[in-house]
């Protein structure tokens, strides 16, 4: 039998990231995780294992991210975290991170969530496909279709910010 | 390090785990207790299965009424067939024996009640 303190000690991380990351709203992704908690207080008898209940975990916590985003058309990226490195070094990372983060934020709510699946929780296409239901091919295609679309952002990014330090 | 890497590995810093607030477990687990103490589901499942319950003796209960009532009917109407049945017979003999004693016409009368 699952216990359901054991389940949420070992995954509200990953659920609470997921949310954070695709919403950008740290009261969002707190109302998120915990529906997406209560769900699997609800469905725990269904699940069999520990495996399958992270995978539904992980299911269940992409779609509403989806919906949620939709629902509330979110098109902001998340807040800058509250300190700022005090480090010249530390300070350029800290810009672009944020900067990445508001990139991925600006992608539509599907592609959003698979990139966020892919580099938040490591996961493979034929994975993510799993987690939303999808085709692969589709999965591999939108990730590509995706990270060019970032890439080139990206790259318009880093010049502005270079011709910003050379002026 | 090649400029893929370098972008992968920039998408997994900027989008990395983020640790959630210390409440949030607490206030998870609360919520949980009190959906348990007061399973609206299985609360609803239990008032579905006596209605279900409750309909299906009333559906048996006027079921075995009308079939009682069906039985009945057949009864008096096989008493019924007899008895005409009976009368017919004692009519025709009662014919029978007018003709053989040459009644041509019989005339009845009003039995008083």
């Amino acid at each position: 039998m699952l216990q359901f303190a054991d389940l949420l000690r070992e995954h509200q991380s990953m659920v609470y990231s997921l949310a954070y990351h695709a919403l950008g709203d740290r009261a969002a992704a707190e109302d998120l995780t915990q529906e997406v908690f209560l769900a699997l207080f609800e469905h725990l008898d269904m699940l069999e294992s520990a495996e399958h209940a992270k995978a539904w975990l992980m299911r269940v916590a992409a779609n509403r991210a989806i919906d949620e985003i939709r629902k509330r058309r979110y098109r902001s990226g998340p807040p800058l975290e509250a300190a700022e490195p005090a480090e010249a070094g530390a300070q350029e990372d800290w810009v672009l991170r944020a900067q990445v983060r508001r990139m991925v934020a600006g992608l539509p709510a599907r592609a959003r969530t698979m990139i966020i699946l892919r580099y938040q929780e490591d996961l493979g296409p034929a994975e993510i496909a799993r987690a939303l239901d999808l085709p692969v091919q589709t999965v591999k295609s939108r990730l590509h279709r995706s990270l060019n679309l970032l890439r080139g952002r990206m790259a318009r990014g880093l010049a502005g910010v270079r011709a910003g330090r050379r002026a | 390090m090649s400029e893929q890497d370098r972008f992968d590995d920039l998408l997994r810093s900027a989008l990395g785990r983020v640790e959630p607030p210390a409440g949030l477990e607490g206030r998870i687990l609360r919520a949980a207790g009190l959906r348990h103490r007061t399973p609206r589901g299985a609360w609803l499942r239990a008032v579905a299965m006596v209605l279900i319950v409750l309909a299906a003796a009333a559906l048996g209960l006027l079921w075995r009424q009308e079939r009682a009532r069906a039985e009945r009917a057949e009864q008096a109407r096989r008493q019924l067939e007899f008895a005409l049945q009976l009368t017919y017979d004692r009519l025709v003999k009662a014919e029978r024996q007018a003709n053989s004693i040459g009644v041509r016409k019989i005339r009845f009368e009003e039995v008083p009640q």
